[in-house]
């Protein structure tokens, strides 16, 4: 109930702004900048439930919801919080999150201090996938962007430090570091993500505790206009209770290491951007009857390309390529071969209606069922389906 | 996320004001970067307005704060937007 009245605080400054009125504006309040944003999708797709659990009927349970405050105490001095809900089938249903609040004090170009809740660097795109605004595409490339981790690895509650510092002719270079600890909740996203990437072997039977996580990211804008690599890293462990063959108690550790390599071009209205993902698992599942070890290293690539015809229509396109098990790409040692991969071709068309609200359609050719969730679709015999999406983002 | 907001007021000013390019080589929408008279800087490379409109610098290079103003709307904003900020009035307006 509370956190239907926050959501509905929320809608009414939104209203208020003037959003609907077609007349949008950034509020202030003594000081404080006041930024929201409600985008609301509706999904469908044939053959299997994908990224809700009710896709095949079409769906409206999917929607994103936030509103940020921040205010300079200083020139130097900044804090910020942003509440965030959203809703992806089962997962979410609007439960209000602190998304990310921080202080923020710069010391220098070159360094920043953050403490509190800090997105994580994790690609390109990780820090800036709560803004629907920035991109053509409404599903980001699954094979690195998961949407059902997106509430598990968008922050962690630590400290940072980050900058940009001057290469001069080379260009400048950004970086930042974070240590903190990630908040795991089962419903938002992380159990239905677990027990995908286990296949049903052992489910998630509680709550899962991350010790630190680590951080860092670097981005070289070099010195040809536009034209941006990027490497981040993130490692942490993970211990999760969970439920092996429906009956025996045990639990689960995790060591977990993602690398990301990325490029990114921006010119004119073109923006091309390729990215690349090693994350690897190393799992100790210890019951009563003994333990067991694991590993397993999850290949995730995409390219993507989108151009701005126009101020009112973007084009868009990306090929995402997954595959759960680098050392087994044809699905040997899966229950059904196609679990083992995933290859999404995705077409995106946005129209800017103003600066402040955004019409999206989107269309997916997917082959593998990598990213399908057994537990929604325990029959997944089919290598190939489509699904579709629309959204319209109002942002102040 | 640094500037969801523009600041108006300045210390150090960049002033960004369009001035139609009068030369053969200008296009329609051809931009000039200024700054106030009063900013120590001699030159302002494009990589340097990026990244104080983006956030990433704060400061001019002998340390004095440097804040920006900008034209809120129109042909000329998003002529500058896309020339050095390699975004939309859309993007940079939810950046």
């Amino acid at each position: 109930m509370k956190n239907r009245m926050i959501m509905v605080f929320v809608c009414c400054v939104l209203a208020c702004s003037g959003l609907f009125s077609g007349s949008a504006l950034a509020l202030e309040a003594g000081g404080v900048d006041i930024h929201g944003f409600v985008s609301q999708g509706f999904i469908f797709s044939e053959d299997y439930e994908y990224l809700t659990n009710n896709s095949k009927n079409g769906s409206f349970e999917y929607n994103e919801i936030g509103i940020n405050f921040s205010k300079d105490l200083s020139d130097r001095l900044r804090l910020g919080i942003q509440l965030f809900s959203r809703d992806l089938g089962d997962v979410g249903n609007n439960k209000v999150t602190v998304d990310w609040a921080y202080g923020d004090y710069r010391v220098k170009d070159w360094l920043g201090i953050r403490a509190g809740r800090i997105k994580l660097p994790l690609g390109f795109y990780n820090e800036t996938r709560d803004i629907d605004m920035l991109r053509t595409n409404v599903v980001m490339p699954q094979s690195i962007y998961a949407d059902l981790l997106r509430d598990t690895v968008i922050a962690a509650n630590g400290v940072g430090l980050y900058g940009n510092i001057d290469l001069y002719a080379m260009g400048s270079l950004d970086y930042q570091l974070v240590a903190g600890s990630m908040n795991i909740e089962n419903e938002n996203g992380f159990e239905k993500f677990f027990n995908v990437s286990y296949k049903g072997m052992f489910v998630i039977d509680g709550h899962s505790d991350s010790e630190i996580t680590y951080a860092g990211g670097l981005r070289w804008n070099t010195p040809l206009d536009g034209l941006s690599l990027g490497v981040s890293a993130l490692t942490n462990t993970v211990d999760s209770p969970v439920l092996i063959g429906g009956a025996l108690k045990g639990k689960n550790s995790t060591d977990n290491t993602a690398y990301t390599v990325g490029v990114e071009y921006l010119w004119e209205d073109l923006t091309v951007a390729a990215e690349y993902q090693q994350y690897q698992v190393e799992y100790t599942l210890t019951s009563p009857m003994g333990s067991a070890k694991g590993d397993q290293t999850t290949e995730g690539y995409y390219l993507s390309a989108a151009y701005r015809f126009t101020d009112l229509f973007s084009l868009g396109a990306y090929y995402s390529v997954l595959y759960i098990d680098k050392d087994d790409k044809s699905g040997d040692n899966f229950a059904f071969a196609n679990d083992a991969w995933e290859k999404d071709l995705a077409l995106s068309l946005r129209f800017d209606i103003n600066d402040y609200t955004a019409f999206k359609v989107e269309g997916h050719h997917v082959d593998g069922t990598a990213r399908v969730n057994a537990t929604d679709n325990p029959i997944r015999s089919e290598d190939k389906f489509l699904y579709g999406v629309a959204k319209v983002t109002f942002s102040f | 996320m640094y500037k969801r907001k523009l600041r108006l007021m300045l210390t150090r000013l960049i002033l960004v004001t369009a001035i139609p390019l009068l030369c053969s080589q200008a296009t329609a929408g051809g931009v000039k970067v200024i700054t106030n008279p009063s900013t120590s800087v001699e030159t302002v490379d494009d990589n340097l307005v990026k990244n104080i409109f983006l956030g990433k610098k704060k400061t001019w290079p002998n340390g004095d704060h440097a804040q920006f103003v900008i034209l809120s709307s129109g042909d000329t904003h998003k002529s500058f937007l896309q020339t050095y900020v390699k975004k939309s009035s859309a993007q940079f307006k939810n950046y």
